[in-house]
């Protein structure tokens, strides 16, 4: 069943008292709170996610709590709970979903070495994946969330999962972290955009999150195969640009952005170098999304050129 | 010592492992888990260390044969840069006498 067939004061009700087995991807998170603001935000943002009704499994549990009672009153926090540890301070009570969607990043960070793991988004097009990594603040997600609302599908915008056994591209679909003025750029850019509540004053400034479009949540059991790997930047007032980047040094810099990639040893690097090896590598700079996604279609056909 | 005279070594325990990408190499070091990037000049030395080439001046003769240039002071200087760079990248070390 999707979350957005439950009723919204019934999934509250659950999400209070036993939790909810929420499915994104290869992973069963069990999530408990009873904090409306986060569980509001959850039926929204994941409402066309799976729940499962008859769980044996989760791969985590996570709580977030108010502290107590009163507390919820006067300068509302949050805490996050992992299998009834705090891991980190508390937050205040309005970042609980970025908090949330921070805390499972880390958990999957953390916890999931069964699969190379790098700091990127991941998107894909006709069964071949672009990976788009770059620093904090390059316009990853925002390209990303221009990107899987004009036709290609989203694997996710912050985690890009490898199989060490083949090299797919592992889909989870969550929904786009956005910062600052990306918030208003995707909100004009995207028709109908669907956002979640704006957290201010985070560490990483003002956050909201897109809800995923409901087509590559649907899609979320196809993996892809890497093609491109693409250093994005965005540069207010340049033009669009995509310049061909050495694999060697490619290879480098996305061993870089990987979390997991030196504790894999000789095999992170046989893993990264097929990847690479099967991939063009380029730097892309963008200022206006449109331009950016008029790139990315011209790689496609260029790609399905290529193949023919 | 004067590096005319140096012999190298790779690393004690380093197992190397090669990708070439165009015309760059990339080179896993089992023993130190790190990735290097080589250009093809420092490849060279690397690959010829590893075949038990170890005399900088064997090696500067084979390199400069094998790219077909001659081993002016210039050239000379070039290559007994790159064994430095490789020697502070944690790939090869300086035998001791």
């Amino acid at each position: 069943m999707k979350i957005t067939q439950i009723n919204e004061s019934v999934f509250l009700r659950d999400l209070k008292a036993r939790g909810i087995w929420l499915r994104t991807g290869p992973f069963q998170i069990h999530v408990q709170s009873p904090i409306p603001l986060l569980g509001r935000a959850i039926h929204l943002l994941y409402g066309d996610f799976p729940v499962v009704e008859n769980p044996e499994f989760a791969d985590f549990h996570i709580q977030f709590r108010e502290p107590n009672y009163f507390r919820r009153f006067f300068r509302p926090r949050v805490h996050f709970y992992f299998d009834d540890h705090m891991p980190f301070r508390p937050l205040p009570g309005d970042h609980a979903f970025a908090m949330f969607e921070w805390c499972v990043n880390w958990c999957i960070e953390s916890q999931a070495n069964h699969y190379l793991m790098m700091h990127a988004a991941i998107v894909e097009h006709d069964g071949f994946a672009a990976i788009l990594a770059a620093p904090p603040g390059s316009g990853k997600s925002t390209l990303t969330a221009g990107l899987v609302n004009r036709g290609w599908r989203l694997l996710s915008d912050e985690l890009t999962l490898i199989d060490p056994n083949d090299g797919t591209a592992i889909p989870m679909a969550r929904p786009i972290s956005l910062k600052n003025e990306s918030i208003d750029v995707v909100r004009d850019f995207v028709s109908g955009a669907v956002l979640g509540p704006i957290a201010t004053d985070t560490v990483k400034g003002a956050v909201s999150h897109l809800k995923p479009p409901t087509d590559s949540v649907e899609r979320v059991e196809q993996r892809a195969v890497p093609r491109w790997v693409i250093f994005p930047r965005f540069e207010a007032g340049m033009p669009v640009s995509l310049s061909p980047y050495p694999k060697a040094r490619a290879l480098l810099r996305l061993a870089d952005h990987a979390f997991n990639y030196s504790q894999y040893g000789t095999k992170g690097f046989e893993i990264m170098a097929e990847l690479i090896d099967r991939c063009n590598a380029y730097e892309f700079t963008y200022s206006h999304l449109e331009d950016a996604i008029s790139v990315f279609e011209s790689l496609c056909v260029e790609h399905v050129g290529t193949v023919a | 010592m004067s590096a005319r005279l140096q012999s190298w070594n790779l690393i004690p325990n380093a197992t190397l492992y090669w990708k070439t990408l165009q015309d760059e190499c990339v080179v896993f070091n089992s023993a130190s888990g790190q990735t290097h990037l080589l250009d093809p000049i420092s490849a060279l030395f690397v690959h010829q260390i590893q075949q038990r080439r170890q005399e900088s001046d064997e090696l500067f003769f084979e390199t400069a044969r094998l790219l077909e240039c001659d081993l002016t002071l210039e050239i000379r200087t070039t290559f007994e840069e790159r064994l430095r760079k490789l020697e502070v990248s944690g790939l090869i070390e300086a035998n001791a006498f």
